[in-house]
């Protein structure tokens, strides 16, 4: 053979690695924006609720491949591999916020989380998903609600778009008062909810 | 005929009547395990450690060619000449006085011929042997004998030993005999050699990492399948040669803490086998107190170290004074587990918990990086409270709710990031990031945020103490975290650094806990979840916890409570 660089080779591994999880990452941002655990050892995660309820779930494998011709590898340069490995990582960011969707969509379909009555997305469907939700409050301050992300799919964003061109100073006035309104309420529930947390003989 | 059997039936074939000066025989054409590896790494070890150091080995070694060891003695003032007493199959006594280093003529004048006179003159000073029994006396050196030295043994077998000759063991002897231990595992390719010679060339000052020790010991002992017993037997006595093996770098610096580590993962692989396959006790459980003694030992001269020595010595370059913390944090951890093993085995050497002034060396000694770090001191705790040391009532509560406080600062719901690592990150794990300046992609930053593995255990403290107002007061915060915990398929896998399979698990704290139920389940426990060989021999669990920190959980710190309060109680 011809002497090889190996050194060189397993940093420029590392830096493609690097690119490929940002690909992944930037493609899937439900995912990204989800906490992030390390599975030290075992192959199972279990989750146990204060019901008693539990469920398992087995660790799913997720893979891409890419593939280059040999005419393709004699003018390969370093920017179209690199262009091959972030189109990889987008597919394999597609297939974890895929997986992660139908998780979410399992688990609220059996706890009923679920509105309808709407046909697309709406001042009227965002008050209503407010309402439902549980919010957190930063420091326990009500000027501090932390907001829950709105995931759509792409169709939705220039609906949502239009929405809000539309949408007159009265009527931003009123959504905010109304929801103000739902977060005095949650941030009284909040409170309340906190204080329930005790110890008792 | 096996292998064995030949070796054993060669042995006994030691005669002493009109003897000449004779070896502890082992034919070698019989010994076909010859790898020239192990051999110059046998060679190389014994070149670098002493008599106490072999000596548990060479016990090993006697045991898996059927003798059993009635004694075998280290660092002691009593002076019967006799470092190991053994008998074998056929009943017959064996004494050795084991050396380190050359026996030159002026060393077998002067120090060991003494020794010699009382070996062969003394008879057998042990209960249940008569005193007037026969035996046969060795002298066993990891070096060489002077061939004047030779000489003056033959005088003296010739005459003045003529009914008891003695008998000589060499480094060429030990390297065999310790070769044939080693049939439990030859590497077979070159990744194999390479594992074990990284293993071997360690830099002997460093903190050792456990993974890799585990992981050799895995592979190629725990792993493998096992047809019969013997190739059992042979895997716990190669675990016992390569664990001293992978000890010696370390052992060179008297580098006690990470020999502790080694001789700790050693122990969890001989009880692993032990409990995996139902052993009888005279399968392992001679190994296990082998390498027990040995930790032991090293922990008690870590303690003598530590005293003796002052800061300046200790830490005496600025690189040091950085790394002042972690490194006192790994020395007070082995010291607890020490305590808590003299504690639980009637060792009165625990009662210097009992000092100010022996604790002031390890006050402030805690370091923070993750949960881990938070495991020996638990243990101090534990045992201090089981004791009642003096005044300790009132600090041994405010240490565990400034833990408890430390853990909701760090990973509560207030937190933007949290502050530390999960508890599977160990001291080894947190330097080597600390040095390479190891930076995480911020989207691959793990989130231990309201997640806790040792929550479980500083409530169950906290309640043991009784600290109620204190719960009370951060209930709201407590609350909110959910207790990680790693189920495990099969109990023993607790013995395990890692496990492939078995379920991590999450679950909620009540919001509204009942202080009397807390109370309730402090000494309520599944015994089944504990391994055999732990509820035997209790006094292993510190070690295994700070080791393997990851391996905490209310199970075994409540049987590890229950075991001090009875010990307690009878002191």
């Amino acid at each position: 053979m011809i002497t090889d660089f190996v050194k060189a080779k397993r940093l420029l591994v590392q830096l493609i690695d690097e690119r490929m999880k940002q690909a992944a990452y930037s493609n899937a941002v439900m995912v990204s924006h989800a906490k992030n655990i390390r599975i030290y050892e075992g192959d199972k995660l279990g989750s146990a609720q204060e019901d008693g309820e539990s469920e398992i779930d087995s660790l799913r494998q997720i893979e891409e491949s890419i593939s280059i011709s040999s005419e393709e590898m004699e003018n390969l340069t370093m920017d179209d591999f690199l262009k091959k490995i972030e189109e990889m990582g987008a597919k394999m960011g597609g297939q974890m916020e895929q997986g992660m969707i139908e998780a979410l969509n399992n688990s609220i379909e059996k706890s009923g989380n679920v509105i309808t009555g709407h046909k697309t997305i709406s001042e009227e469907a965002l008050l209503e998903m407010t309402e439902k939700l549980p919010i957190d409050f930063k420091d326990d301050d009500r000027e501090q609600p932390i907001m829950p992300n709105l995931y759509v799919g792409p169709e939705q964003v220039p609906v949502i778009k239009k929405m809000m061109e539309a949408q007159t100073k009265e009527e931003a006035d009123e959504f905010l008062r109304r929801q103000n309104k739902i977060l005095d309420k949650k941030h009284e529930e909040y409170m309340t909810e906190l204080k329930a947390r005790k110890i008792i003989e | 005929m096996r292998i064995v059997d030949k070796i054993k039936t060669t042995l006994n074939l030691i005669t002493r009547k009109g003897a000449k000066l004779e070896r502890f025989k082992v034919d070698r054409r019989i010994n076909t395990i010859h790898d020239p590896f192990i051999s110059k790494a046998i060679t190389n070890w014994l070149h670098t450690v002493n008599e106490g150091s072999y000596q548990p080995v060479f016990c090993e070694w006697l045991k898996l060619n059927g003798h059993i060891i009635k004694s075998s003695i280290k660092n002691t003032n009593f002076e019967q000449g006799k470092d190991v007493i053994s008998i074998d199959e056929n009943n017959v006594i064996h004494a050795f006085q084991l050396k380190g280093g050359k026996i030159t003529l002026d060393r077998w004048r002067r120090e060991v011929r003494p020794e010699i006179d009382i070996l062969i003159d003394g008879g057998i000073q042990y209960p249940g042997i008569p005193r007037d029994s026969n035996f046969v006396p060795y002298l066993v050196t990891n070096s060489d004998i002077a061939e004047n030295v030779r000489s003056e043994i033959q005088s003296l077998n010739d005459k003045k030993w003529k009914d008891n000759p003695l008998h000589i063991v060499e480094k060429g002897d030990l390297n065999a005999y310790f070769q044939s231990m080693s049939q439990g595992f030859l590497p077979d390719s070159l990744a194999e050699y390479k594992q074990l010679v990284e293993l071997m060339v360690a830099n002997g000052e460093d903190f050792v990492d456990v993974g890799p020790i585990f992981n050799f010991l895995n592979d190629n002992f725990v792993k493998r399948e096992k047809v019969v017993y013997m190739q059992i037997r042979r895997d716990i006595a190669s675990v016992v040669l390569y664990v001293n093996l992978m000890m010696g770098t370390y052992l060179e610096k008297n580098n006690y803490i990470s020999c502790i580590r080694i001789l700790a993962v050693g122990i969890s692989t001989i009880l692993y086998m032990a409990d995996h396959y139902s052993l009888k006790d005279s399968h392992w459980v001679g190994s296990y107190k082998l390498l027990w003694e040995e930790m032991m030992d090293l922990s008690k001269q870590l303690e003598t170290y530590i005293s003796d020595s002052s800061v300046a010595e200790r830490f005496p370059g600025p690189f040091d004074r950085f790394l002042m913390e972690p490194r006192r944090h790994a020395a007070s951890s082995v010291i607890f587990s020490l305590k808590i093993a003299e504690f639980l085995m009637g060792d009165s050497n625990w009662k210097k918990m009992d000092d100010e002034h022996y604790l002031k060396d390890y006050k402030n000694s805690f370091y923070q990086w993750s949960e881990a770090s938070y495991v020996p001191i638990i243990l101090g705790i534990a045992l201090m409270d089981a004791i009642k040391a003096p005044n300790s009532e009132k600090s041994n509560r405010v240490a565990i709710e400034m833990i408890c406080k430390q853990l909701i600062d760090a990973l509560g719901r207030k937190v933007d990031k949290p502050s530390i690592d999960p508890i599977y990150v160990d001291l080894y794990a947190h330097m080597n990031e600390v040095a390479s300046l190891n930076k995480k992609i911020q989207d691959e930053k793990e989130d231990n945020r309201l997640n806790s593995y040792i929550l479980e255990s500083i409530i169950l403290m906290l309640v043991r103490l009784g600290s109620r107002t204190f719960l009370e007061k951060e209930w709201v915060e407590i609350s909110h975290f959910r207790l990680s915990e790693f189920i495990y398929e099969n109990e023993n896998d607790v013995y395990k650094y890692r496990n492939d399979s078995g379920e991590i698990r999450t679950r909620p704290l009540s919001k509204v806990q009942s202080w009397k139920k807390l109370e309730e389940s402090l000494g309520a426990y599944d015994t089944n979840k504990i391994p055999n060989s732990l509820k035997r021999f209790p006094e292993f669990i510190p070690y295994l916890l700070v080791v393997y920190p990851h391996r905490i959980n209310a199970t075994y710190l409540k049987f590890l409570l229950s075991k001090l309060d009875s010990k307690a109680k009878i002191q």
